[in-house]
This record gives structure tokens, sequence and C-alpha cells, in this order.
């Protein structure tokens, strides 16, 4: 039954990194926003497809509107239902709903997290105990495994460094799902800060006027950084790197969408309407890594000392 | 006096993922290099290195002398990186040799 206090963010029937997804349930947080109410449902009636690392989309939107003093709750989420057994098993409902956690017993779930973007040994912990086991028991190449495993911290740990740096934002919010059957390993990680485009605005690092998308993609390149010091502009070029071995890439911050494909292409998106933060999005394909190989066993040839 | 800096042992942790250690490290390895020392660093231990970190212990140097003289006075022990890390180094190095004359430019 309909309130007029209420209103309500339909869930896309298939929820995924796609734009059009993320797109719609961003038009949906700013209608609402200009309207009048103080309750919001998040609204699971069509919905039969939650990727679950999209935890960390809908729990930045939820926290962004808890902390304006919304109340939150869920339509249509039935606890036997697919999607809502997997938002149980991760305790993403934790968020909005007094539920205990369902077990997960196909060691596919990852649990929904908030860190403290400075507590490396949290992240690390996290990393270890959720992700890397993941990888080791998928990719039976040691040496290609312990690159990948290192490519994929390294990129986590550079993300959360340049939120440090740059959001400002006191908290990580990180979640994950393993899909066994195309073995793919997905993560999403966000803040709440000053986003990407918002900070280069300041620093007027773009003369044109250009959207959120372009000063997204001007991050992404070698060198470039807002950094008071010389020696920067490398952290957010390393994973973009880093994913042409791992996978897909997607990062969201305020209205611009950017994303880079497993082929290296790249895909620049203005938003219709803003995005509360940043939110980096790896789809790890685990299958393709032994394609990877050949190129490794390259590197292993590279004996070179360190020279200034 | 050839002086060893084990990293791990200064940032007394397996995790080289921030400028705030990496400002450590460079801390060090400054003071060592202004008692006229030369110094080794060994990575061994680390698990994660990021260039956030590398950025400030490692590219920081060269804003201390010229890189034919970091040679002579700072060796980086490759032995104790794996290979990807050391191809991360390499890559700090080379973009701040690259930021390093851009400055250079600009200001000439």
């Amino acid at each position: 039954m309909s309130n007029s206090n209420e209103a309500y963010i339909k869930i896309p029937r298939s929820f995924t990194m796609e734009y059009s997804q993320i797109n719609s349930i961003l038009n949906q947080l700013a209608r609402i926003e200009d309207s009048n109410v103080n309750a919001i449902g998040l609204d699971f009636t069509v919905t039969s497809f939650f990727s679950a690392e999209l935890s960390t989309f809908l729990g930045i939107i939820i926290q962004y509107l808890q902390g304006r003093g919304y109340k939150l709750f869920t339509i249509n989420l039935k606890t036997d239902s697919k999607v809502g057994k997997i938002l149980s098993k991760n305790e993403f409902l934790k968020l909005i709903m007094d539920r205990d956690p369902i077990r997960d017993t196909y060691n596919s779930t990852i649990k929904y997290v908030k860190v403290n973007s400075d507590n490396i040994n949290s992240i690390n912990s996290y990393l270890e105990n959720n992700f890397i086991p993941k990888f080791e028991s998928t990719v039976r190449i040691n040496d290609l495994n312990r690159e990948l495993e290192e490519s994929f911290k390294d990129s986590i740990f550079e993300f959360s460094d340049n939120i440090s740096a740059h959001s400002h934002s006191k908290y990580l919010y990180m979640c994950g799902q393993y899909f066994h059957n195309n073995k793919e390993l997905k993560m999403a990680i966000a803040d709440m800060g000053i986003t990407i485009p918002r900070n280069l605005r300041e620093h007027q690092v773009l003369l044109d006027k250009v959207g959120d998308e372009e000063y997204i993609n001007w991050a992404m390149q070698k060198g470039n950084s807002t950094k008071e010091i010389p020696q920067s502009g490398m952290g957010l070029n390393e994973i973009k790197e880093a994913m042409k071995r791992l996978g897909h890439m997607t990062i969201v911050s305020n209205r611009g969408y950017w994303k880079q494909n497993y082929d290296g292409t790249i895909q620049k998106k203005l938003l219709s309407e803003p995005f509360p933060g940043t939110l980096l999005h790896m789809n790890i394909l685990l299958d393709k890594s032994n394609y990877y190989e050949n190129d490794i066993l390259n590197i292993f040839e590279n004996n070179d000392e360190l020279v200034f | 006096m050839d002086k060893k800096i084990i990293v791990k042992d200064i940032i007394e942790s397996p995790l080289a993922v921030n400028t705030k250690q990496g400002k450590k490290v460079f801390e060090i390895i400054k003071r060592e290099l202004d008692k006229k020392n030369t110094v080794d660093v060994d990575f061994s231990g680390l698990t994660t290195i990021t260039t956030a970190f590398l950025n400030l212990s490692i590219g920081k140097l060269y804003s201390l002398d010229e890189p034919s003289e970091l040679n002579k006075r700072v060796k980086i022990l490759s032995d104790s990186l794996t290979i990807f890390q050391k191809q991360k180094i390499q890559r700090v190095m080379e973009n701040a040799k690259i930021k390093i004359s851009d400055e250079e430019l600009n200001e000439g």
C-alpha cells in the first residue's frame, strides 16, 4: 500500500553494473530528493537477479539517504527468494532490516563491509580471507596466481590511498561475489567523499568544459595527479593497467561512468544524475587469466638491476 | 659507511601501501645520505607495495640528487623484491624522472 510520505526506488529486474541500471537508480534517487517524503522503499518486486557485489552501490545510496534523515525499508524482498537469500548471506540486509544472516553453503558469498579507509590491516584481512582463496582455487599456475593476486591487492590499496588523499572519506565500503559457473570474481569498493570530477574541477585540470566522465578519464592516465608532490599520478593508472590482465573495470564518480573492457576498449558516459561518491567495480575473469601465462613467463626473464 | 635499511622493520608491516609509510622511509634514507652514508634498501618480506608508497619512498629521492649520484649512494636490493614489485619500482622511477624533467622545463 502506498503512502504520501513514502517514495520508492525500483530495483531493476536484473541489477548489474550496466550503465542503464546505474542510471535508472540515480534518476529515481534524484526525483525523491526533490519530493517531500520521509520514508523510502527499495522495491524488489521485479528483481530476479542482483549481482551481490553491487550491495556496495546500494549501500552508499542507503547511507546517503539515512544521513539525510530518511527512513529506509524494503518492498517485496522475500527471505526465501533468490535475491533475498543473497542479500541476507552477504549481510547487506543488516543495513536496513534487523535480520540474522543466512549461512553461505556454496562458498560464493563475500560479506558487505564498512571499514576505516586508513585501516590497512583490516582491508588486508578482508582481501586475504575472502578474495585470495578464490584465486588460489581457480588459477593453477603458481607464478601466475601470485602475480594476479598481487595485481588485485595492489589495485585495492591504490584505490584506498587515493581515497584518503583526495576524497577525505573516513570509510570504505566493500562487497564481492564469486560466480562458480563462469569463474568470475566481482568486487565493488566505494567511498562517500569528494568525487573525482569535483576534486579535478577544483584544481582546474581541464580547461575545456567537459563532462564528468572526461574527468575520470583524465585521472586514469599515467602521470596525471593533483597531489602537491611531483612524484605522483600513478595509482589509478596502475589499477587500469592491472585490470587489462584481470578483466573489466568500471568507475562511477559523481556523474561520470567510465568502463574499461577486457580488450582494453574504453566506454565513457555521462550519468543523468550524480552518485554521491566514487565506486570502483572489478569483474575479474579468472578463467581468462590462463591466456596471460605466456606474458608472465616473458616477464620472468627480466633480470635488469634497478638503476636511478 | 654502508647502511642497510629494512623497509618492513621501519614501517612495522608487510604492507607498504600508503604515502605516510613512504614518507617515513624517505626520511630515514635522507637522514643517512645527509650523514654521507651509502644506503642499501631491502624490501624483503613485503607482501604488497603500491605506487602511493613508492612515489614517496623512492620517487622523491630524485629531488635530493642527480640520478648518477643516487646510483652511487643508494642501492635497491633487487633480490629482496618479486619480479612484479621490481617492475613497479621501475615504473615509479620512470615516472619520477619524467616529472622532474617536466618541472625543470617549466622552471627553465
